[in-house]
């Protein structure tokens, strides 16, 4: 019998494949000719993204801990996989057409890519703080570098250090946080210090109090990440300043793993303080939600609009978050599925209509798009309802069942603030509607050409929104499943 | 008959939507357009099923269809018909068809496109009549919304985008409101089922207090008054008509509207009728301020389609009065109003909308001695306005005396000011008519109008002979009604005053006949 069950390496398949593939990928771009590196690079990128999502159902097949209960997988870990390497699949396609065009087509690109998918799968499947740091640490190092990936653009240098300085702020107070944890109940494995913060060691209320603050520093690091106000300040400029396909992926993959990590961190290990943290969760949302969509009706740039408008799609997480139960979790777990379809939808169709040096960004670029290129226009219009929350998407029911939660948990004022809120961002998605079909244009975009990787994205976002509309069922079982298994 | 009465309402429904996927395989204009015309012309053959197999003395729902859709959250496919909704299905596929017709010249550009909305629009009306699901019902009230937006917004005129974005923003509003209700409902009943949460509402397994039975009656009142438009609510309406292409205009005042009035009727009376008790005389204020306000703006108008805006703002005003009355000539009245309205004021749009496709202007002033070059569109012109003045024995009589008799027995005072809202509206359109049709010609471009040409004639043909079938045979309509409409104010029959019910006797007891002349009292 060997030290490392065989078992254990199953669990962590799809990591494996991932961090396979992205070494293979970096000595493929130190050898090799020079000019169809970036190519090949991205068709090995493809493979190991798409076999790891593949590996996602053996994993799932292997239900357990891992590595002295470091890394568990259970539903709630397989769903976040899913989600995740789905949303790396997409972003590598859509690089395939965006980097040739902005003319940074290099293989380390796609390296990058894979490396921060590791960290956040590594990220959902840990139960123990460090290795959540560790993992935390990779996918942001990796999507700082991404960031800055336009080097010659100012705007995506500065998005770069932006985020790199004011992430490290963050993650800083993370690791405070997780070093009081560890003082107030002497672990870091999450299921213990459930165990112990009901019997804490150091004794009395004082355990408490540390418990407390420690959740208060680790929310401010969390909020950072999945970019909840008061802790917003950096998304817009980041946003803008990335790359449109990295901005998508921003908007998705991380942003799905740190409220991952957000649900398990407070639901299971701080659970017994959780009256205290709920305020700060309650407050968190209300800021979100109401500066995001104020903000975004001021902007004209698409990809400064869809940033302030993911921080109000923040919002609306945070308040399934704070119905507390199951409910909520599950909830949380169907929004972000729903959420990344979309907007990583609405950022390939932004990267293509983009031009090189990410010209045709604004609002009124959009002019008259619509009946000239019906598909990518159709598509965007389709995302765009989607994030409104109109029937038959998957934003639709996602809503629906976040205020269903939180009515549930009697949360009356923050439902109706949320209801309120989402009929305000209904006027900003619609602007682009509006000039997308029902404007003439100024300028003519010259056509970009449909290729087979767009079409693909398309096909894929589309079909997930619909599917998660109309037939949402199995998704919403599993939800409901994992997130019970979650708690237990 | 058994298979097709079990699904007749899936195949009405979703007809359009297959039409709606043939049209986007469509080659050529001309393709688009005949494809839409047998699309929507076998919907409304298929629709003429429902009264045809109505048993109208069955009292609950009939051609019920009910499948799980997400058994998660006890969603179902939940779909069923009675009196009060019976006859808006037809109207409702009617209309689409004339729809399809009176845009055959008038839409040119992105004709694909059009037609494609218009038919999924048709899908999204039909399901809000037919759903007995809260939740189906939200969907389809939501996918009714987004095409009627586009319709405005790409093929308006000036000020279009404004109009349909204000359309949007206001309905998104108050169906959002309704939304957080239904959920709210779900969570203290746990189903969506509308028979079922009113099944266990009147058996007591399911207690409103009364706090929150208000709450979810105003939530799902403000969605409803947005859409009917009640005052105040109203502002939307007269931009999203005058902006509106003439199909979207016949489908907005034709469909849309009697939504709203159908869902207070449907949802608000049933599931809270002491929530509806309290606020109906307040209701019925603000529908009596919507009545004479809609008709005196009316009379300003310079604007020919402003002026059947603020027509059908005054007669939803009615409407909204007879349906707060909880008597059951009230709601008879009110739901046969709404078919009534339906077609006149869809046939006004069409009027307007041909006089635009000439002219080019809505401008009144421009008009006048029409009826020399266009004798045969100005017959029909009489006739639409004499219906909506409700001149007996047109189909506007019918509605309006059963509403007002409705209105009188519940208070006298509600009887004697909509009288005078009637005679108001009398004015504004014998005056719009006089304006139109005679007097003398100031633009020598009225002298050589083309007069009505075969497409023009038959839909206007087709309008003008319900106009007269509905008024001579009110029976035939009202006698599907009645049952549904009785079952509809059960919670209300201990306060019923005994002359209401004589009244009903008198009136609606099939086979009474409404008589032809008016025993006094009209004006």
């Amino acid at each position: 019998m060997s030290l490392v069950p065989a078992e254990f390496y199953w669990r962590i398949l799809p990591e494996l494949v991932l961090a396979g593939f992205g070494a293979v990928l970096m000595l493929i771009e130190g050898g090799g000719r020079a000019g169809n590196r970036g190519r090949l690079g991205a068709y090995v990128a493809l493979l190991g993204s798409l076999l790891a999502f593949g590996a996602v159902f053996i994993q799932a097949a292997n239900p357990g801990d891992a590595f002295q209960h470091m890394f568990r997988v259970d539903g709630f870990t397989v769903f976040f996989d899913f989600v995740i390497i789905g949303a790396t699949v997409v972003v590598v396609l859509l690089s395939m057409d965006y980097l040739p065009t902005q003319h940074l087509e290099r293989g380390e690109f796609y390296a990058l890519l894979l490396f921060g998918t590791v960290g956040m799968t590594f990220m959902v499947g840990s139960v123990e703080l460090i290795m959540i740091f560790i993992s935390l640490e990779i996918s942001s190092i990796s999507t700082y570098v991404l960031a800055g990936y336009r080097r010659h653009a100012p705007r995506s240098t500065e998005s770069s250090l932006k985020y790199f300085l004011l992430g490290s702020f963050a993650t800083a107070f993370f690791l405070y946080g997780i070093a009081l944890v560890y003082g107030a109940t002497g672990t870091t494995q999450l299921y213990d210090v459930a165990r112990a913060s009901l019997t804490p060691i150091v004794g009395g209320g004082e355990a408490d109090r540390v418990l407390l603050l420690a959740g208060a520093l680790m929310f401010i690091g969390l909020g950072f990440k999945v970019s909840a106000a008061p802790f917003q300040v950096w998304t817009p400029d980041v946003y803008e300043g990335a790359p449109a396909p990295v901005t998508g992926f921003m908007s998705a993959g991380p942003k799905a793993a740190a409220f991952a990590i957000f649900l398990r961190i407070f639901y299971v290990a701080l659970h017994s303080s959780g009256h205290a943290w709920f305020w700060m969760v309650y407050v968190a949302a209300i800021l979100s939600m109401c500066l995001g969509n104020i903000a975004a009706l001021l902007q004209t740039n698409i990809k400064r609009m869809l940033a302030y408008s993911s921080i109000a799609h923040a919002g609306y997480v945070l308040v399934a978050f704070a119905a507390l139960g199951p409910e909520g979790i599950s909830a949380v777990m169907f929004y972000l599925a729903a959420y990344v379809a979309m907007n990583i939808g609405a950022f390939a169709v932004v990267s293509h209509f983009a031009h090189r040096e990410e010209r045709y960004v604004d609002v009124k670029d959009y002019a008259g798009l619509g009946f000239r290129f019906p598909v990518p226009a159709f598509c965007l219009s389709l995302f765009l309802f989607s994030l409104i929350g109109v029937p038959l998407t998957g934003g639709f029911f996602g809503k629906l069942y976040v205020f269903r939660a939180a009515l549930d948990a009697h949360l009356v004022g923050l439902t109706v603030i949320a209801v309120l809120n989402s009929a305000l961002a209904a006027f900003y998605y619609l602007r682009v509607v509006v000039f997308l079909y029902m404007r003439q244009p100024a300028e003519e975009i010259a056509a970009p050409p449909m290729t087979g990787a767009f079409s693909l994205v398309m096909i894929a976002c589309v079909a997930v929104v619909i599917w998660l509309g109309v037939f949402p069922n199995r998704v919403l079982e599993f939800a409901s499943r994992s997130a019970a298994q979650m708690l237990r | 008959m058994g298979y097709l009465n079990h699904t007749i309402l899936s195949w009405v429904l979703f007809l359009p939507t297959i039409g709606g996927g043939v049209i986007l395989l469509a080659r050529s204009h001309r393709a688009v357009r005949w494809t839409a015309f047998i699309f929507s012309l076998a919907t409304f053959l298929l629709s003429l099923h429902l009264p045809f197999h109505f048993d109208s003395a069955q009292t609950g729902y009939q051609f019920v269809q009910n499948k799980a859709w997400i058994p998660a959250f006890q969603i179902h496919y939940f779909l069923g018909i009675d009196g009060i909704s019976l006859w808006l299905l037809p109207l409702t596929t009617l209309l689409t068809f004339l729809g399809v017709l009176v845009s055959w010249k008038g839409i040119q550009h992105n004709v694909k496109a059009f037609y494609f909305l218009l038919l999924i629009l048709e899908t999204g009306m039909l399901g809000v009549f037919a759903s007995l699901d809260l939740f189906l019902f939200y969907v389809f009230w939501e996918v009714s919304l987004v095409p009627m937006a586009l319709l405005i917004g790409i093929w308006g005129h000036e000020n279009r985008i404004y109009a349909a974005v204000k359309f949007f923003l206001y309905t998104m509003a108050g169906s959002l409101l309704m939304l957080a209700c239904i959920i709210w409902l779900y969570n203290l009943t746990g189903t969506f089922s509308f028979p079922g949460i009113l099944a266990g509402l009147r058996a007591g397994t399911f207690h409103l207090t009364a706090g929150t039975e208000m709450w979810l009656f105003l939530g799902f009142f403000i969605a409803f008054a947005i859409k009917v438009p009640l005052f105040p609510f109203h502002t939307w309406l007269p931009d999203a008509h005058v902006e509106a292409p003439t199909a979207g205009s016949v489908l907005l005042a034709g469909v849309l509207l009697k939504m709203g009035a159908y869902g207070l009727l449907r949802f608000n009376l049933t599931l809270f009728p002491r929530a509806s008790q309290r606020a109906a005389h307040w209701i019925v204020i603000l529908g009596l301020i919507g009545l004479i306000y809609g008709a005196l703006v009316a009379f300003s108008q310079k604007n020919m389609k402003k002026l059947v805006a603020y027509s059908s703002v005054s007669h939803m005003g009615l409407i909204i009065v007879g349906v707060f009355t909880f008597t059951a000539i009230g709601t008879q009245g009110a739901v046969y109003q709404m078919l009534n309205h339906g077609v006149s004021t869809s046939g006004l749009f069409i009027l307007v909308g041909m006089l635009f496709e000439r002219r080019h202007t809505f401008d009144l002033s421009e008009y006048g001695g029409i009826a020399t070059a266009m004798p045969i569109y100005a017959g029909f012109f009489l006739l639409m306005v004499m219906s909506s003045v409700g001149l007996p024995p047109l189909n506007g009589f019918v509605g309006e005396f059963l509403l007002m008799l409705g209105a009188f027995v519940a208070r006298h005072g509600y009887g004697i000011t909509a009288a005078v809202g009637v005679i108001v509206s009398a004015m504004y359109l014998l005056k719009w008519t006089r304006d139109t049709l005679w007097g003398e010609i100031k633009r020598p471009a009225n002298l050589s109008l083309a007069d009505l040409d075969f497409r023009e004639g038959f839909v206007l043909g087709v309008l003008g002979v319900l106009v007269l079938v509905m008024g001579f045979a009110s029976p035939l309509f009202l006698n599907k009604v009645s049952t549904a409409t009785r079952a509809n104010l059960a919670p209300y029959a201990a306060q019923a005053r005994p002359e209401a019910n004589r009244l009903a006797e008198l009136f609606l007891a099939p086979p009474a006949r409404v008589p032809a002349s008016a025993p006094g009292g009209r004006r």
